[in-house]
């Protein structure tokens, strides 16, 4: 089930139109479910593109990041790992690599090594990110999770349960395609309805990743 | 006890030498005291436009970066608004007559002695302390930099400008005589300020640097 967000988020090929026409909530949710389970358990690896918009709801502002994006899902000693690496190119140069417990940023020259435990804000940061990407956010109990549709997709709309995370964080939307092979974006909206969007572009599904792609040199 | 008394005095003479030599206005002339406004200094919050910078931050041993967008929204207020690279808004200051008020805060930031900091030093960076305050100034004959120095609390500002391009070179700021924090400002060719490294002196180990990324003109 672990993958099954990761599949949701960067399969798929066409997007247009996705998010428009009014969702309406999903009568079959457990189908919904099982779709996206069982197109996760045929992904081992995705390369994607991505856009990454900032909205500042208050300043009519938008902040725009480009870069690429690598996923590594892996078993090793009967252990479920996830790699993932973020690259970005825009507005400056800057990688951040998920490694087990391990971060890894690269800022400029500069190589930044963390503990995932030892820094409460990244932490913080990265917990909504990742459970997100390796699927926690559809198992855990910390989002209430409800299910819409239009005639071109599905959107999950999640809502944080817990108290210190509602202050952080207002809702997070999923969109994915009617096939449920497609997920186009990904919505983080905060409190006060600043909004993170990241558009998933060019994706390459189960295609060999060097475990180099997650060590920063 | 005759030479432990002279030994006394030479130290303090030196300490004092050395003192008198640090502060930024010596070699000046107090020439006079003034308003400082937009016709003195150009203020780095510009009305026409918002201007996006990438942040570092490196507070002991831990390194924040990020985004810091910096905009005027009406005529009297700006925001100052700090967003990481993954997008998250870490705080939202919004800036009138001066003061700094806290909009916003990624809650494991919200402390009292980080956001005092924070708050203090982004004054520092952002003029706050010298635009529209009244300043005595100090000239050198010769010289193409004005010292204006104002008293914050106990703080000492002293604040270096060009004045024929109205450009801030440095800023720094003293307590008993020791240098607490150094801001230094350098331009690119359309007066545009391009890179911003405070650093603080002594027990706190703060640096604060900004890089200009793009400025968009409303």
């Amino acid at each position: 089930m672990h993958k099954s967000i990761i599949y949701l988020l960067f399969i798929g090929i066409s997007s247009v139109g996705l998010a428009q026409g009014t969702f309406k909530p999903v009568k079959d949710t457990v189908a919904l479910k099982a779709k996206i389970d069982n197109m996760s358990k045929h992904t081992s690896s995705i390369e994607s593109d991505f856009t990454q918009v900032k909205s500042l709801s208050m300043l009519s502002e938008k902040i725009t990041s480009k870069g690429h994006f690598w996923f590594l899902y892996w078993e090793a000693n009967g252990q479920k790992n996830n790699s993932l690496r973020w690259e970005y190119s825009t507005p400056y140069q800057y990688t951040i690599v998920i490694n087990k417990d391990k971060i890894l940023i690269k800022d400029e020259s500069k190589i930044k090594k963390y503990d995932m435990n030892s820094n409460k804000v990244f932490k913080e940061i990265n917990d909504i990110m990742i459970s997100c990407v390796n699927g926690t956010v559809l198992n855990s109990n910390k989002f209430k999770i409800a299910y819409f549709e239009n005639d071109n997709g599905y959107k999950l709309e999640l809502l944080p349960n817990q108290k210190n995370m509602k202050e952080s964080l207002k809702k997070i939307n999923m969109y994915f395609d009617k096939n449920v092979s497609s997920v186009i974006k990904l919505e983080m909206q905060e409190p006060g309805d600043d909004i993170t969007t990241i558009d998933f572009s060019n994706k390459k599904l189960n295609a060999p990743i060097a475990a180099e792609k997650f060590t920063l040199k | 006890m005759h030479r432990l008394l002279l030994k006394n005095l030479l130290l303090s003479s030196l300490l004092l030498f050395i003192f008198i030599s640090c502060s930024p206005t010596h070699g000046y002339k107090l020439a006079g005291k003034e308003v400082v406004t937009s016709s003195h200094v150009r203020p780095i919050i510009d009305s026409d436009s918002s201007l996006l910078y990438k942040a570092k931050i490196t507070f002991y041993n831990q390194y924040f970066s990020g985004l810091i967008l910096l905009k005027q929204t009406d005529t009297a207020i700006s925001h100052l608004v700090f967003v990481t690279e993954l997008g998250m808004k870490m705080f939202d200051f919004q800036i009138q007559d001066n003061e700094l008020k806290l909009i916003y805060v990624f809650e494991p930031l919200n402390k009292p002695e980080v956001l005092n900091l924070l708050k203090n030093d982004l004054k520092l960076i952002f003029l706050q302390h010298l635009l529209n305050k009244e300043a005595c100034f100090y000239k050198k004959k010769g010289g193409n930099t004005r010292i204006y120095k104002i008293y914050d609390g106990k703080l000492k500002n002293y604040y270096l400008v060009d004045p024929s391009e109205k450009k801030i070179k440095r800023t720094i700021v003293k307590k008993n005589l020791l240098i607490k924090e150094k801001v230094d400002y350098s331009y690119d060719n359309s007066l545009i300020i391009n890179n911003i490294k405070l650093k603080h002196k002594g027990l706190i180990r703060l640096k604060i640097e900004l890089n200009v990324l793009t400025k968009n003109i409303q």
